[in-house]
């Protein structure tokens, strides 16, 4: 009997993942990561508890594992520095790469277990013997722009038993099994609590009279304006809360850290076609330096078509065929062909 | 699976047959409530008390100055909140240790918020407190001093007589979590001038929800539960019948085994022999607690490189019940403020692992744990990479 590893969140997704994995004869183990203390979702007493009561239905063992040091180091202070940088982290892509996946895959060969799984909605594909993360059949679950950068090695030893599953059909299934569906779905940074916006948690970290007033100009550099908030309150895109009003509305177009700026713009400005990425990583290197591919620049985005060009072996340019809306730095930009992952990068800057 | 084997004992203990054949009559036929006044209750009243007797034989105490609890934390509770309450006029200062059991420790943060002033007292690298910090923390305001008789990780026991001595001369309270030491080590209360002491009667083959404070008469506190007149009023609350009785049995069996040389060196040579045997089969271990004044049964090492947690999984799965650091309700393990207290970095304080023994431990079953955990400890570190660096 081939045995897995499934890292349960306490949530509907997780425990029919490892429900569905029972079913069909795998020997199944739960693993709990504590990552946060004081968090609205995931790793509070509650959703351990409500792991660990599925686990006794399923009859399934279950351990919590404490990564709350790793995940301090490695993602919350990542998150806040983001922010002081003026960038908009993205802390579930750096998990999934970092905490997550990596602490699950070493738990394997630990206990000599074949296989990790989680309660992603996302695919892995073999072509031609590489293993390639592909979207869920449920569009508009699928998460794997999340899963994007996990490492190589690790894709193949993973099993996403919703892939070929609609929410819907999750849902009916945990109902169906006695499971809990709570009322609404999780979809926010599971560190936040609820409506806390990341401007509210950094703060709790940072002395922010330090980072207080900022002031915002336009592209031509005219000064428009002074306000008592730290630069780290806005985010690209965002229109309200500058107090700039009348005539045609303003957006945020940049954010300057070094300078506590804001540089706003009206919202044709905020689409465009270039920009540059780093820390790269390609599961296929490409043929040429320069190639065609579909590009998401984040979760919600709908994948654009691009050219990619290779810089170094750290950063690269994406060039749109079509301008694309509020390209925000610290975000991910996952590079396609077809329906399959083959790289990503960290957004640098728009050109 | 072969026969588990336990080795969880500063945990909690296999309740002894003994304990459990007292208990039963309990909790079928003989149901009176103890505080009524027919001959159907008074029989039950009788064997409370004879229980008592045998709790405070096996401290050497007044068997009047002992309070049945629902436990070691309970115990803890009442001696620092009810001192602390009940002296407050007096003074609103607090001396306690920095490795104390939570019980204690979280009691002493809850009073610091109350407007209390606690000093928590370092440790040694063996985690034994300084006595001249002692003395020098010691000051006019001064009203309790707790600190625990055997630390529950380490095994560690504290110069508890020097401290009695120490405290009494300055008029202080005195009290002593001996939640670790009872029934493991002999225990003279007037002797080593302790005010207060905590029991646990599960920590030594006693059922759990039980347990005992021992309070001198002269001492002045208040009580947490009001109620009833049950415990000549300092604990409210019908009495936990069967378990008192169970944990009077469980102090007789605990004297009867203070009083026996040979089972008591029985468990020391396992532990001397687990720790031996370690240390010949895995390189790079670090044995925490102090080498001599330790409680025979336990065994607290940190093998560098790995986790604890990982070390624990990977012998659940083999059968082998042991612990690391202290779980949490939701079984996320915290890294030992104990070994952290002691000086060890948090790296190394997380590879810890704690192995405590009872008297029902067997042989064949060390040598079993000397068998696997090397393999284990080998595999894990293999897939460690600071162990590879390090061999690097």
């Amino acid at each position: 009997m081939k045995k897995v590893i499934v890292g349960l969140s306490g949530g509907v997704d997780s425990t029919v993942a490892a429900f569905l994995l029972k079913k069909k004869g795998y020997e199944v183990l739960g693993i709990t990561l504590k990552l946060w203390d004081d968090a609205s979702r995931c790793c509070n007493y509650e959703d351990i508890m409500r792991a660990k009561k599925a686990c006794f239905k399923m009859g399934i063992k279950h351990y919590v594992l404490n990564l709350k040091n790793y995940f301090k180091k490695e993602i919350i202070d990542y998150f806040i520095r983001g922010y002081l940088d003026g960038l908009t982290p993205n802390p579930c892509v750096v998990c999934n790469e970092k905490i997550k996946f990596n602490a699950l895959f070493k738990k394997m060969k630990e206990l000599n277990f074949d296989f990790i799984a989680t309660g992603h909605y996302a695919q892995i594909k073999k072509v031609k013997n590489k293993f390639f993360l592909s979207n869920a059949i449920d569009k508009n679950k699928t998460q794997e722009y999340f899963l994007a950068r996990i490492d190589e090695n690790i894709l193949k030893y993973i099993k996403f038993p919703l892939g070929k599953l609609t929410k819907e059909k999750v849902k009916q299934i945990a109902k169906e099994n006695g499971f809990f569906i709570p009322d609404k779905e999780s979809q926010e940074v599971c560190f936040l609590k609820d409506k806390e916006t990341p401007y509210k948690f950094v703060e709790k970290f940072v002395n922010v009279e330090k980072y207080k007033k900022c002031s915002i100009y336009n592209l031509h550099g005219a000064k428009l304006k002074e306000i008592e908030e730290p630069y780290f309150k806005f985010t690209i895109g965002q229109r309200k809360g500058m107090g700039i009003g009348g005539g045609i509305p303003f957006y945020v177009y940049k954010i300057d850290a070094k300078e506590k700026k804001i540089l706003v713009s009206e919202e044709k400005m905020l689409y465009n076609n270039i920009c540059k990425i780093d820390k790269i990583k390609f599961f296929i290197i490409p043929s040429k330096n320069f190639f065609r591919a579909k590009v998401k620049i984040r979760y919600l985005h709908k994948k654009a078509d691009a050219l990619i060009k290779k810089i170094d072996e750290n950063e690269a340019k994406i060039i749109f065929y079509k301008p694309q809306f509020a390209i925000t730095p610290g975000q991910l930009a996952v590079i396609y062909v077809k329906d399959y992952i083959i790289g990503s990068g960290f957004i640098k800057n728009i050109d | 699976m072969n026969n588990p084997i336990y080795l969880d004992n500063n945990a909690t203990t296999k309740v002894a047959p003994e304990v459990l054949d007292e208990m039963l009559p309990f909790l079928k036929e003989e149901y009176a409530n103890p505080s009524s006044i027919y001959s159907f209750a008074q029989s039950i009243k009788k064997n409370i008390e004879q229980a008592r007797e045998k709790v405070a034989q096996l401290l050497n105490a007044d068997s009047s100055d002992i309070v049945f609890t629902s436990g070691g934390t309970e115990s803890d509770n009442l001696a620092i909140k009810g001192i602390a309450y009940a002296n407050r006029e007096k003074g609103k200062h607090i001396i306690t240790s920095s490795i104390e059991h939570h019980a204690v420790l979280n009691t002493c943060k809850y009073l610091l918020k109350q407007g209390f002033d606690v000093t928590f007292l370092p440790v040694d690298k063996y985690g034994i407190i300084d006595l001249k910090e002692l003395k020098k923390s010691i000051r006019k305001d001064t009203i309790l001093v707790s600190i625990m008789f055997a630390n529950n990780e380490i095994g560690t026991i504290e110069p508890i007589e020097e401290i009695g001595k120490i405290v009494k001369e300055k008029g202080i309270y005195f009290h002593t979590d001996a939640v670790q030491a009872a029934g493991k080590i002999k225990i003279n209360v007037k002797k080593l001038n302790i005010d207060l002491l905590s029991i646990s009667a599960h920590k030594f083959h006693g059922p759990k929800g039980v347990g005992a404070l021992y309070v001198k008469k002269s001492v002045n506190f208040d009580n947490l539960l009001h109620g009833g007149h049950q415990e000549k009023g300092k604990r409210a609350g019908t009495e936990n019948v069967a378990g008192i009785l169970g944990l009077g049995k469980a102090c007789e069996l605990a004297i009867d085994y203070l009083n026996d040389q040979k089972q008591q060196q029985k468990i020391k040579m396992l532990r001397d022999k687990l720790e031996k045997g370690i240390l010949e089969k895995i390189p790079e271990i670090i044995i925490n607690g102090h080498p001599e004044k330790r409680i025979d049964n336990t065994l607290n090492i940190c093998i560098k490189y790995i986790e604890g947690e990982s070390i624990l999984i990977n012998l659940d799965l083999e059968g082998i019940y042991a612990s690391s650091g202290s779980a949490c309700t939701s079984g996320s393990l915290e890294p030992s403020h104990v070994l952290l207290a002691l000086g060890l970095p948090h790296e190394i304080a997380h590879g810890s692992l704690r192995f405590s023994l009872s008297k029902y431990t067997e042989e064949k079953e060390i040598e079993k744990v000397l068998e696997i955990l090397p393999e284990i400890v080998q595999k894990l570190r293999n897939l460690s990479p600071l162990w590879k660096e390090k061999k690097i």
